[in-house]
């Protein structure tokens, strides 16, 4: 059973198509990446996920199903647009939250006893909300996504105004939830933190989905156009199928022509008695997929 | 039911202990205490039971007049504390001057013929002093008549009513003036204070936790419904509160200050009003909260509330408007409508219901069709609260209000 399954959504907001039959689904205990730049339509889907939006068409099955209030209890949500009741003091908005998510009293107020020692709060429980430093807030955030022990957490741009040390406890965080077996679904456009934590992802733009699937496969699907050869001695100024040769440090950067694979290049260099170091297919980075599918806007059927 | 009831008692308790509540709930009872006691001292010297006299600049009681006609041969005496003759126009006028008298009537000798009286005083006022003479037309018709007292007293009260009601109920207390008059006047002001009071509560409560962005973590842990309902709920218990203690306090200080409402004494509201209108109250509000309630979902900020506001007080603005017509002519059709009507209704009804008898089918149909608006309201006005608009920021505009509580948006 997946965690969500998403099927051919659309939203349209006016004369904007927010979300376009998109398509995807989250396994359990797994960290998913929801990628793309910014309003290409990422928060929308995951407001029709939510059950906040409806969609236009297509559905959403989460937990096995259709949204229930039960259901609203197992998942644990940290919105783009942050925020808190700011009147109150720490400890009773935070109680409050936690008991909306269906905690006994006793029971909420020892989980968020719990949780803002572990996050440095606790010596603020008496300061009201709004006298709280932006990190605090933010760490109070992430107790309400996670005090209620949810199976599922959907958490929009999770380290945005978080400092190194603070963004290094989420990361952690994050991994310890998913080995409890937690589901977890990252929308962000940091890529180097997706490549870091997600296993799999789907990235939109314009509100199709553009990539989708093991971030391992996607960058493997979109590499073997480079080769990294560090050679003994020179490179020859012309290799058969190379169309330009990059110095690289200690190396060279091979960018193939069409039609031409690393093992043809790797053949030929043998061939010719080159004594090589190192060749290896260089896999680009997930910035440099997002910015290359970005920019040239072709759609995954 | 346990969500709402979270979300109701958290309300009640956060706003029961926010200092702004606080401040306001004891700084009106201090208002009316300041005022009383100004009130006290100011009356120290002239102990009037009419408040209005404070309002209106004191005059003399004595009037004073002349007689060119030699109609008025004979004051009684019981007249002479208010009114003096005086023997010739100069000595009259030099009275008033000097502030013996408020004001100063000439009866002109051919007033028989014309009617002609010319009055004279230092300030007039024109509601009081133009519409009669008193007690110097009175002197005139008891000198004209003092020998037939029969027809004198026919003069003096023409009719002697007597009321024979032909409908199937007795009125309720006997054509109680006062009630007729009070009961719509109060149960009004009640309605404006508590509806505009708590319901405007919900509004600033709501456009806060916008702005504080809660609402879409509030959204993905309870429904709307279960968030309206505990909101409207929670902030009318918190207005009723205050209404409760506004009007004990009220009552203490006028104890305190040894007065009462005379205009209220004898006064007492048959059963059957006190039970139609605790419903017509309940029902009221609950409309009038929810529309407030959408009203807050739509708009930004407290700020671009009011013009949307106006439209949804307007409709607890005409009955006011009509309040004469309803006292006076409660079997009218524009009476009829208003009072089945469900956004006028609360108010419409209990006015009729205060100045005559209202058939039960009428009473029963308010109720029920004001319940069915109440419960689609809060329905219209949830959805409104998972619609794009609650999330999105955008400026209100009337268009998307109305499409909103269509259900389009």
């Amino acid at each position: 059973m997946s965690s969500i399954k998403v099927n051919q959504i659309s939203k349209r907001f006016g004369n904007q198509q927010a979300v376009d039959r998109v398509s995807f689904e989250v396994e359990p205990g797994e960290i998913f990446g929801l990628l793309g730049p910014n309003g290409a339509g990422k928060t929308t889907s995951i407001r029709i996920i939510l059950d906040i939006f409806k969609p236009d068409s297509g559905e959403v099955e989460i937990l096995g199903g259709k949204m229930t209030d039960e259901k609203k209890n197992q998942i644990g949500y940290l919105p783009e647009e942050r925020g808190l009741y700011q009147d109150i003091t720490l400890e009773v908005c935070l109680n409050y939250l936690a008991r909306l998510k269906g905690l006994k009293p006793a029971e909420a107020a020892a989980r968020v006893e719990q949780m803002m020692k572990r996050f440095d709060l606790y010596d603020h429980r008496k300061k009201k909300v709004k006298e709280l430093s932006k990190g605090m807030q933010q760490k109070a955030q992430l107790i309400i996504t996670l005090v209620h022990d949810p199976q599922l957490v959907i958490i929009d741009e999770p380290f945005s105004a978080l400092d190194p040390v603070n963004t290094q406890m989420v990361k952690d965080l994050l991994r310890e939830e998913r080995d409890k077996g937690k589901t977890i679904v990252m929308c962000t456009h940091q890529m180097h933190q997706v490549e870091e934590l997600c296993d799999r992802l789907v990235l939109i733009n314009h509100g199709k989905v553009m990539l989708y699937g093991k971030l391992s496969d996607i960058r493997r699907q979109y590499s073997g156009q480079e080769v990294i050869v560090h050679p003994l001695n020179e490179l020859p100024a012309q290799i058969p199928g190379v169309s330009r040769i990059d110095r690289d440090n200690s190396g060279y950067i091979l960018h193939l022509a069409d039609q031409t694979t690393p093992q043809a290049i790797l053949k030929n260099l043998v061939e010719q008695g080159i004594p090589l170091e190192r060749f290896e297919v260089a896999l680009p980075t997930l910035d440099e997929i997002f910015i290359q599918v970005v920019t040239s806007r072709g759609e995954v059927s | 039911m346990n969500k709402t009831w979270l979300v109701l008692s958290h309300e009640v308790e956060t706003i029961v202990r926010s200092r702004s509540f606080i401040i306001t709930l004891i700084v009106v009872p201090l208002v009316g205490f300041i005022i009383l006691f100004v009130v006290g001292i100011l009356q120290r010297n002239n102990p009037s039971p009419d408040v209005t006299s404070l309002l209106i600049p004191e005059r003399p009681s004595l009037k004073g007049f002349i007689d060119h006609s030699g109609i008025i041969q004979d004051v009684p005496e019981q007249l002479g504390d208010i009114v003096q003759a005086y023997p010739d126009q100069e000595s009259g006028l030099q009275a008033l001057r000097e502030g013996e008298i408020s004001v100063f009537y000439v009866i002109s000798p051919d007033y028989l013929q014309t009617g002609k009286i010319e009055m004279y005083a230092q300030q007039i006022n024109l509601l009081e002093d133009t519409g009669s003479a008193y007690p110097v037309d009175w002197l005139i018709e008891y000198n004209l008549l003092k020998d037939q007292p029969q027809l004198l007293d026919r003069v003096v009260q023409p009719l002697n009513l007597s009321v024979e009601f032909i409908a199937a109920e007795k009125p309720p207390s006997n054509q109680n003036e006062m009630l007729t008059f009070f009961v719509p006047y109060g149960i009004t002001l009640f309605f404006y204070i508590f509806i505009l009071g708590s319901a405007s509560l919900l509004l600033s409560n709501i456009t806060t936790e916008k702005q504080n962005r809660v609402m879409e973590i509030l959204l993905t842990s309870v429904t709307p419904t279960q968030m309206m309902t505990g909101k409207i709920i929670g902030l009318g218990l918190v207005g009723l509160l205050q209404m409760v203690v506004w009007l004990v306090s009220a009552l203490f200080l006028l104890q305190f200050s040894g007065r009462t409402f005379t205009a209220l004494q004898g006064v007492e509201i048959p059963p059957t009003i006190v039970v139609w209108g605790v419903l017509y109250f309940i029902l009221g509000y609950t409309i009038f909260a929810a529309l407030m309630a959408g009203i807050g979902a739509l708009v930004p900020n407290l700020r671009e509330a009011s013009q949307a506001t106006f439209l949804v007080i307007l409709p607890l603005i005409i009955p006011l408007m009509f309040i004469s017509l309803l006292i006076n002519r409660p079997d009218s059709t524009i009476a009829l409508i208003m009072s089945l009507f469900p956004l006028t209704s609360p108010v419409a009804m209990m006015t009729r219901l205060a100045a005559t008898p209202v058939p039960f089918w009428q009473l029963g149909l308010a109720a029920l069709l004001q319940a069915l608006t109440a419960i689609l309201i809060v329905r219209l006005v949830s959805g409104m609260f998972r619609a794009q608009n609650l999330l999105s920021g955008q400026p209100f505009s009337l268009k998307v209000f109305l499409r909103a509580l269509a259900g389009r948006a």
